[in-house]
């Protein structure tokens, strides 16, 4: 029962914002407040997902018939893989709440963070993919609304992203309404129900289309290599609290993990050579573009172009290492990348071509933003090097030139992020503006290096949880063998 | 007595530092610097006198990462044997006279605070290599102090030349480190668990000698190594660290950092030992590092580079001696030479700050204003060139060179290194001291900038006598004392007065050959092209500029605008000719109309008898 009130709070928390008042602060308290109840839910969710033994095949699931005649039903769940996302949604959400400034329309701003929180909760929890197309949709159209209410500046942003992100969709639901036809064609039942299909036996070869269908729509999102287009542009103009766009961007890892494997285990087999490669592809690309552009959201955008390999790389290595380190990699990446977008907003228009000095003027500030930089370029002691450590070492048991290719990546990401960080913090004082930060905003900073600092100190925290019992992804990650088989090495 | 607190110590500082920089008075900021370290040495000093030379404590504090079926938990833990505390007593020892001699020289200066924090959270990262139990947490003090390094370089931040040093410095050696974390990676895949003693008591009863996956995997390490170490051909780094203040080249660049791929190697020597390929690449790399190292520190003209070049010269014999398999003597050149170097930079610092340049040609006849700094700066050099029986360095070097004998190559070299060790160290001597006078010191030291010299002055003349060849005493005290930790190596041949002096009259004639040509004749080198290459580090920045800066630059500004959008275009335009397409259709024309309509009934009615 939990579940639904969790969607319903979020779902009421946008309604609230849109008609209740329109001061400033007032807008801002009632996504705060609503937020702050969900994390209780959530908090009661994980709890009971350590108790609860698996009956059936989610440890904690919440169903209604919706369409019946269609196969089609209310059906959400979760497990510990989802939990840890959805914990993480809930953060951004809060951070992106506390951020905003808008200067109007502060109530159409928040119901549309609230509401793409819904959007992106639902997703993390349909267990039904009819429901999860729904919530995909759902979860982008309040920034594109935010988008369109902010006018022109941003016109050519947001037609991208309209474009880049229906094309996904599109091609999602044709996935989505293609295998649940295959699935009756084979069984007779016509069903959107996972657990259902992941048992179905279609074809061969229809498993490698659809296959195909569903990683075009999540590579987009991703977004990969070559469908990256809508990234930079957004972050750069984009009127939303880009914050929010980090979310996103994890519904499409969400996707690959649920609907590759499990789904299509031959296919992605088969197919999990290319796609390493092309996660290696993105790291130096996203590193070698981040270091020519002139503005420092471009840079964060394709840096995050060149975090999206790595996370490539681990769900397609498949196994025990790679698979926690792409969790820990899933949420200390937001909360690195989060927090150097959230330090840039602070600064005026800057040009990469000159230096700033900000050390001069703002030495906090520096340290700060040298501090997330350091995390984002996976220097050891912050939560990205246990993730960056799992990933390559999961990798290289499973391919080990692709390891040593991402671990190459290491190199660009340095020249990247300090060259970033000495065009803006290094150099003479004359041209360094002056910027405030209030206490409020110093807490949270310092909350997000703490929490960076104590998964890299202690990633049990979040390791731990997702051991086996409650994972349902766990059972079928390759075991790896160690010491008696030196073939793991090099085959 | 657990030996987290030497590395809390200097970590509380660098906290304090980090926060109260901005509230503390300058006295106290250096006071604080100062003490974290000091009472790190002092903590490091009590544990020696309660160790006994079979000292091993294992201590674990938390489970790092949990373990996963096949491998073992990755610790917290710290592993304090002989080795590392030998490690922790010269870090700590070289720092905290290096951060006293600071505190003075850097006292005007702005950024103290950054400066001093710094200092401290690269001796607690250094501290955390040295005392890791396994290789990932090694790793991480491995990071810890190239980011200290990185920081401490681009000191000097409104400086061009001093951004890129730092820059450079950082990149090449992460270079090393991405080579490092991959042996890592293959050791863990290999044995299950990333505990050092573990994996090479394992590798030796596992693996045949000669073992491939062995061997790769040692390579690796000795990758990191040469990236840190600054050998080629990852050098290049270093000559330009010297932008930093110069009691950062002291410490870091000459002391302790550039020592830990030494400490790695000798830390994982069984790995070694049944990797002879690698073992060969070791001994190929620190000859070549010596010699070139060598030949273009006789060419600098700036005092801090010349030193430099001796550094990673003297790393070279370090490898040398890790390369024939003599660990112990690594180690002990290891320990005499971050006090002799420390010392032979902490006075070039005197003489910096009084001159205002580092640069040779526009010093002279230093000797008479400063008699004291001469004396000094004098000790210094003479271990560098090692002077029998007085310095330090005699000892250690002769150590090496007694094992390296039975590779004849790399004897020789050895050899020939010294011969350059003492031309170029007698250059600098002669340029700086000796000679007319060229410029006038405008400061001058006080007690707080000379005691640090004095003091490591003593150690660097005393030092030496804790191992003495048989001929010439019985000491053996640090062999006896490292022998638990780090195997100890029979010498390959009887010891006799020419191998033990070989080296020492090499240098000599060197020393000889310096004075003659700049005390006596005041010679110039030739200005040719070659010299001018090897002064500019052999031609290596223009190499790696020339293959790997500027086409990365330049890749990176054609691809700037994005590939994707050229795609996005192309997709564009095709659709806004079927567009055009369409709309050309619509002309207006009544009979076009209808002859469409017709010929789309026909299309419709044919497909439906094919059908």
């Amino acid at each position: 029962m939990m579940l639904p009130l969790l969607l319903l709070v979020l779902f009421l928390s946008g309604l609230f914002s849109l008609l209740g008042p329109k001061t400033p602060l007032a807008s801002k308290l009632i996504p705060i407040g609503c937020l702050g109840i969900a994390f209780v839910i959530a908090g009661m969710l994980g709890a009971t997902l350590e108790q609860q033994a698996s009956a059936t095949y989610w440890p904690l699931e919440w169903q209604v018939p919706w369409i019946p005649s269609w196969g089609i039903s209310f059906h959400l769940a979760i497990d510990g893989f989802s939990w840890w996302l959805i914990v993480l949604t809930l953060a951004m959400g809060a951070l992106a709440c506390l951020y905003a400034k808008p200067e109007s329309g502060a109530n159409i701003y928040f119901a549309a963070i609230s509401w793409t929180i819904f959007g992106v909760l639902g997703l993390f929890m349909a267990a039904d993919l009819f429901l999860f197309f729904i919530f995909w949709e759902l979860s982008l159209l309040p920034v594109y609304w935010i988008m369109l209410a902010h006018g022109q500046t941003g016109r050519p942003a947001t037609l991208r992203y309209v474009l880049y992100t229906q094309s996904s969709g599109l091609i999602l639901l044709l996935a989505v309404l293609g295998l649940a036809l295959a699935h009756f064609k084979v069984s007779g039942v016509l069903t959107f129900d996972y657990a259902q299909l992941l048992s179905s036996s279609i074809d061969l070869e229809f498993q490698f289309y659809f296959f195909l269908m569903f990683l075009l729509a999540f590579l987009i999102k991703l977004p990969a290599f070559p469908f990256h287009g809508w990234l930079p542009a957004l972050f750069q103009e984009a009127p939303v609290p880009i914050i929010l766009v980090g979310v996103l961007v994890k519904t499409a890892v969400f996707g690959l993990v649920r609907f590759s494997w499990p789904l299509f285990p031959d296919a992605s087999e088969a197919s999990s050579l290319p796609l390493m490669l092309l996660g290696v592809l993105s790291i130096i690309y996203g590193a070698v573009l981040a270091f020519s552009q002139r503005d420092p959201r471009r840079v964060l955008a394709y840096g995050t172009l060149s975090h999206v390999g790595m996370l490539l790389i681990a769900i397609f290595s498949h196994n025990q290492p790679s698979f926690q380190g792409l969790v820990v990699l899933l949420i200390c990446q937001a909360l690195s990348t989060g927090g150097l977008l959230m330090m840039i907003s602070h600064l005026p228009a800057v040009d990469l071509k000159f230096s700033h000095g900000l050390w001069h003027r703002s030495p906090s500030f520096a340290v700060a933003f040298l501090v997330f930089l350091l995390a984002g370029l996976g220097f050891p002691a912050f939560g990205n090097f246990i993730g960056e450590w799992l990933v390559l070492w999961g990798a290289f048991a499973s391919i080990p030139f692709v390891s040593v290719l991402a671990a190459l990546g290491m190199v660009l990401g340095a020249v990247y992020s300090l060259w970033l960080f000495q065009k803006l913090c290094w150099g003479e004082q004359s041209k360094s503006p002056v910027i405030t930060i209030n206490p409020t905003q110093s807490i949270v900073y310092g909350l997000m290096i703490v929490a960076l600092l104590a998964i890299g100190f202690y990633p049990s925290l979040i390791i731990n949880s997702l051991s086996i019992e409650y994972s349902q992804l766990q059972p079928i990650l390759e075991p790896l063998s160690a010491s008696q088989n030196p073939q793991v090495v090099l085959p | 007595m657990t030996s987290l607190l030497l590395i809390a110590l200097p970590l509380s500082s660098f906290v304090i530092l980090l926060f109260g920089a901005s509230f503390l008075k300058r006295f106290l900021l250096g006071l604080v610097a100062v003490g974290g370290i000091a009472l790190s040495a002092l903590y490091a000093l009590f544990l020696l006198f309660n160790a006994n030379a079979d000292l091993r404590v294992v201590e674990s504090f938390f489970t790092w990462l949990p373990a996963m079926p096949g491998f073992e938990a990755i610790e917290f833990a710290t592993h304090l044997d002989t080795l590392s505390l030998t490690m922790c007593l010269v870090v700590t020892f070289v720092s905290s006279w290096i951060a006293l001699y600071a505190w003075e020289y850097m006292a005007h200066e702005e950024g103290l605070g950054r400066f001093f924090a710094t200092v401290n959270l690269f001796v607690a990262f250094m501290l955390l290599l040295v005392l890791a139990d396994n290789l990932l947490l090694l790793f991480v003090g491995w990071e810890g102090v190239g980011l200290c390094s990185y920081i401490l370089i681009g000191f000097y931040f409104r400086e061009p030349k001093a951004q890129a040093a730092a820059m450079k410095a950082f990149i090449t050696t992460r270079i090393g480190d991405v080579f490092l974390l991959i042996g890592i990676i293959i050791c863990f895949l290999l044995f299950g668990t990333l505990n050092i003693a573990t994996i090479i008591g394992e590798a030796v009863v596992n693996y045949p000698e000669g073992s491939w996956l062995i061997t790769i995997a040692a390579l690796c390490f000795l990758g990191g190594a040469v990236g840190k170490s600054a050998q080629l051909p990852l050098q290049t780094w270093l000559a330009d660290a010297m932008w930093g203040p110069t009691p950062v080249s002291a410490l870091i660049h000459a002391a302790t950092m550039v020592t830990a791929g030494v400490y790695l190697l000798a830390r994982l020597e069984g790995l070694f030992s049944i990797a002879p390929l690698a073992q060969e690449a070791v001994l190929m790399v620190g000859a070549a590092t010596l010699l070139f190292a060598g030949i273009i520190a006789c060419l600098q003209t700036d005092m801090k580079k010349v030193l430099a070049y001796s550094t990673m010269s003297q790393l070279g014999y370090m490898f040398l001696a890790l390369g024939a398999g003599a660990y112990q003597a690594a180690i002990f050149h290891l320990a005499t030479h971050a006090f002799f170097k420390a010392l032979l930079f902490l006075s070039a610092g005197v003489i910096g700050h009084g001159l205002h340049t580092y640069d040779l040609r526009k010093m002279g006849g230093l000797r008479t204003k400063q008699p004291l700094l001469f004396w000094l700066f004098l000790v210094g050099s003479l271990n560098l060139v090692g002077l029998p029986f007085l310095s330090a360095g005699f000892f250690s070097k002769e150590w090496i060179m007694s094992h390296v004998h039975e590779v004849p190559w790399a004897w020789s070299i050895g050899v020939a290194g010294a011969l350059l060790t003492g031309l170029y160290t007698f250059r600098m001597l002669i340029l700086a001291f000796f000679g007319e006078k060229k410029a006038n010191m405008t400061s001058h030291a006080g007690w707080v900038m000379v005691l640090p010299l004095v003091v490591l002055a003593i150690f660097s003349l005393s030092m030496g006598w804790l191992e003495t060849p048989s001929l010439i005493a019985e000491n053996k005290w640090l062999s006896h004392w490292l022998s638990s930790s780090v195997p100890t190596r029979a010498l390959p041949a009887e010891e006799s007065l020419l191998l033990l002096f070989a080296p020492t009259i090499a240098a000599g004639l060197g020393a000889l050959f310096a004075i003659l040509v700049y005390g006596i004749w005041r010679r110039q080198p030739a200005n040719n092209s070659v010299v001018s290459l090897l002064r500019n580090g052999g031609g290596f920045d223009a190499l790696y500029n020339g293959i790997i800066i500027k086409p990365y630059q330049w890749g990176a500004q054609v691809l700037g605008n994005d590939l994707v959008i050229l795609l996005e275009r192309a997709l564009s335009s095709v659709l806004s000719l079927f567009f055009q397409f369409i709309h050309r259709l619509h002309s207006g024309r009544l009979a076009a109309y209808v002859s469409f309509l017709v010929m789309a009934a026909l299309v419709m009615a044919g497909s439906m008898v094919i059908l």
